[in-house]
Order: structure tokens, then C-alpha cells, then sequence
């Protein structure tokens, strides 16, 4: 295995990579025990740390690819350091100095991220099929929202529901919205978490370029992962807009009496707290004010919900990379969730739904669990 | 200056092989040791929750067996509970 040496140079690599949060650190294992890996593996955060302060980073190495960045340690850390963001720092490393090590998967990803602008490599022309015949207008000068519904949906036509039921919503309460068609690609989060930071910005910059061009002032987003990057990151680029997730909107609504519910779902649900929209961006209320507003569901918390909440495992490019069974952790949730007593496990973000609905066929089938966004439940009883 | 011989006498093989062992935080100790105990080092280091680490010193590399090559380590301690 190759290895940048254990020097001031290797510290300093990791340092001009964004690692230097590892300064910080400790030692207190607050990490270790936090990181939801120890559910089914032996991986100390911690002594990540210990090996970058040391520059005795291990390029092949295949702890650096595990981090799925649900942010419960840096969440947890009395030093604040950002762990995810040193993970990140050797990920930039070894793409640069060993791109063999990367996961074969990821490497297919990026190509195809590269290429065409979306995760499968699949044609450009067809990201907006999802939207056929629902008579959805192209985004204009006259638009008022820009709804963006994310590779995941766009393409993957066990999500293609989702991006139709958050359609029809808006369109059902008459909210003059519009998508870009063809013109959007991916947001880029995924590969920025990888460490691909060049990729993830020529992302960012054609979807800043799209939208300032056609005037986009307004987003209404299904990911939490598009979310965040667009608050966070395209901000620093130039790409300046508001941005709700659909949870935000429908729960506003629900405030101003925009939203109503016209039938019953008699149904115990159980609500599972995406990280990136709870632990990355505070948002953990609203998903469960639409679902208990809605009659005759007898909505439930997970075993670990809200901060605590535990990551399905699809984040920081984990979506993208193989996960060995027995060390799935949308597998313990779904079960967790069928424990409960629940008959649907809702959520609002597509990694999660992928994950979870993966689960359920390998557990058997849909008799177990209903995986839903909640974009799906509301569709159903308006 | 007269060219110096190799030395060709043969090892013992009964002779114990020792292994350095450099302690880099708090016990701030260099010791040797067998290389059964610096395998004992090695197994305790990692089969405990605080994350310690141990280096080849000729290799500057983690490691996580002692190989027969290895003379020299430096064991990096992990700091659980405030350090």
C-alpha cells in the first residue's frame, strides 16, 4: 500500500486540503462512540485524527471511504472540530496521489458526473421525463419558484414518484412554479463530500449559470443533500436564491391554511430524521407538523430521532459505494421501525428512501414496510 | 587502509530478537523488549477503545503486526477520557 509519509509535508498536504480542524482534537473519543459504524464495526474517528496529526495517512486504506458525513460526531465534539471535513481532506489527497484506491463505484460516478451531469451517466435529454404529462411549464422570466427535484428522482424510477406527488402538490394549490428541464445537473454535494472539489464546483457553477440566467429567485428542493449545498456552498460562488425544502413549504402552508387535508390516512407512521436535513440544518420540526396534521395518522419518533437521529448510510458518496450486508444501517432502522409497530416509515430525502426501500426487498418485500416521502403521503390525501 | 572483513559469524538462532519500543506520549519511555512482548504492545494498543497506534520506525509506517523485519516502533497512545 502506498502511504504519503509521516512528515511536515504529508501534515502540511492535509492541512492545505482543509484537514486542519484535526489541531483541535483532544482525544476525548466522544467521536468514536458517537459514529454509528461501531453499531456494526470496529472505526475510531478519533484515531483518525491521531493518524493526520501525524501525517501517517495509509492512501489504500479503506476506513477513509466510510465516513457517510451524517455529522452525529462533529455534532457531538466539545471542541467542535469538524471531522467530516479532515476525513474530506485525505479523500481530496488520495484522489490526487492514489486514485486507485478510490471505490471503483465512485470512480464510474464521477466519470459520469463529468460527462453528462448526473450520477448513471444516463442522457441529458431525459432528466425531465420524470414530468411527462403532467403539464409542468419550463422555468421563466414570469416563474415565480424553480422546483428542483434532484438526480435521484429525476432519474431513478423508484423515486420518480416523488418528484411527480411534489409536483401535483404545487400545482394543487396553485403555486406558479417551473423546472429547468434539461438544463439542470446534478448539485454537486455527493462528490464534494468524496473530495472531488474541482467537479463538484464546475457543478455549482453551471447550475449557478443556469439559474441567475433564467432569473431564479426562489427554490423549492426534495433533497437535503441539494439543500445544503445550495445554502452553503453556491452562496461563496455567486448563486444567490432562497432555498426551502419541500417539508419548510408544506408546513408553511399548512400555517396560512393553504393546505388541506381532504381524506384520512389511518396509518401509524414513523418519521425518520434525514441527517442532512436534522443534523446539518436544523430542520426537524416541520416534517413532523405536516405528517401529525394529517387525520388518522398515529405518527412515531424512531428509536434515535431528532439529533440523535441514525444516518441511513447514503451520505458523503456512501450512496454511490457498495455497503457489505450486516452493515447496512438503513437495515437496523427498518427493522427498528417494524418493531415499532410502524406501517410506514416516512422520510424527505431520496438517499434515505433508496436505502430504506433497498432494505425492505432484501428483507422480503413492500409487506413489511411502506417507504414514503412525505411529498407522497400528502399527494395521497389532498 | 585495509579493506574490513564481513563479519560471517552466524546468528544464534536461540538468541532472543528484540524490538525497541518508544513510548511518544505520556510514559515518554524507550525500552526493548521481546518480540513476544512487543507483540503483547501491539495487541493491547489496538484491542483497546483509545485509539492508540503503533509506527515502524524504519518504514514510518502504522502497523498492525509485528513482522520479523521490524526492530524499531513507536507507540502513539491514544488519550480517551480528556488526555
Amino acid at each position: 500500500m502506498e502511504a504519503v509519509a509521516p512528515s511536515k509535508e504529508a501534515i502540511d498536504m492535509i492541512k492545505d486540503a482543509g484537514g486542519e480542524a484535526f489541531k483541535l482534537c483532544f482525544q476525548c473519543g466522544l467521536c468514536t462512540v458517537s459514529c454509528p459504524w461501531n453499531y456494526v464495526r470496529i472505526f475510531m474517528p478519533h484515531q483518525i485524527i491521531t493518524q493526520t496529526k501525524f501525517g501517517l495517512v495509509e492512501l489504500g486504506e479503506e476506513k477513509w471511504w466510510l465516513c457517510s458525513t451524517c455529522n452525529m460526531c462533529v455534532s457531538r465534539c466539545p471542541r467542535e472540530v469538524a471531522i467530516t471535513d479532515i476525513i474530506r481532506s485525505v479523500r481530496k489527497i488520495i484522489l490526487e496521489f492514489g486514485y486507485r484506491a478510490v471505490p471503483k463505484s465512485l470512480q464510474s460516478v464521477m466519470g459520469n458526473l463529468t460527462s453528462v451531469g448526473n450520477p448513471w451517466g444516463e442522457n441529458r435529454e431525459s432528466r425531465a421525463h420524470w414530468s411527462d404529462g403532467l403539464d409542468i411549464p419550463l422555468f421563466n422570466k414570469e416563474t415565480e419558484v424553480l422546483y428542483f427535484s434532484c438526480c435521484v428522482p429525476a432519474y431513478d424510477q423508484k423515486l420518480m414518484g416523488v418528484a411527480v406527488a411534489t409536483s401535483r402538490i404545487l400545482k394543487k394549490m396553485g403555486v406558479n412554479f417551473g423546472i429547468l428541464g434539461t438544463k439542470e445537473i446534478c448539485c454537486g454535494e455527493s462528490v464534494r463530500k468524496v473530495g472531488n472539489d474541482k467537479l463538484s464546483e464546475n457543478l455549482a457553477r453551471n447550475n449557478i449559470e443556469v439559474f441567475n440566467q433564467a432569473g431564479v429567485k426562489d427554490v423549492i428542493v426534495t433533497s437535503p443533500h441539494c439543500y445544503v449545498t445550495f445554502n452553503n456552498e453556491y452562496p461563496k460562488k455567486g448563486g444567490r436564491f432562497k432555498v426551502t425544502h419541500f417539508t419548510q413549504y408544506l408546513a408553511e402552508q399548512l400555517d396560512k391554511g393553504k393546505l388541506q387535508f381532504s381524506k384520512e390516512l389511518c396509518k401509524k407512521v414513523v418519521y425518520h430524521d434525514p441527517c442532512y436535513l436534522g443534523r446539518h440544518s436544523g430542520i426537524y420540526e416541520e416534517p413532523r407538523k405536516v405528517l401529525s396534521s394529517i387525520p388518522g395518522v398515529t405518527l412515531m419518533d424512531e428509536v434515535n430521532s431528532r439529533e440523535n437521529s441514525l444516518c441511513c448510510g447514503g451520505g458523503g458518496g456512501r450512496i454511490w459505494m457498495e455497503t457489505k450486508s450486516g452493515e447496512r444501517f438503513s437495515d437496523m432502522l427498518v427493522k427498528q421501525a417494524v418493531e415499532l409497530g410502524a406501517e410506514v416509515l416516512a422520510t424527505a430525502c431520496p438517499y434515505c428512501i433508496v436505502n430504506f426501500k433497498d432494505s425492505v426487498l432484501a428483507m422480503g418485500g413492500k409487506d413489511v414496510l411502506e417507504i414514503r416521502d412525505i411529498s407522497e403521503i400528502v399527494q395521497e390525501v389532498i | 587502509m585495509e579493506p574490513l572483513e564481513p563479519d560471517l559469524t552466524p546468528e544464534d538462532p536461540l538468541k532472543e530478537r528484540i524490538v525497541k519500543v518508544h513510548y511518544f506520549f505520556a510514559k515518554g519511555e524507550t525500552k526493548e523488549v521481546s518480540e513476544e512482548e512487543a507483540k503483547r504492545i501491539l495487541s493491547e494498543t489496538y484491542s483497546s477503545t483509545y485509539g492508540g497506534l503503533i509506527v515502524d520506525v524504519k518504514t514510518n509506517k502504522v502497523i498492525y503486526q509485528i513482522n520479523s523485519d521490524v526492530e524499531e516502533i513507536v507507540v502513539l497512545e491514544g488519550f480517551a477520557d480528556g488526555g
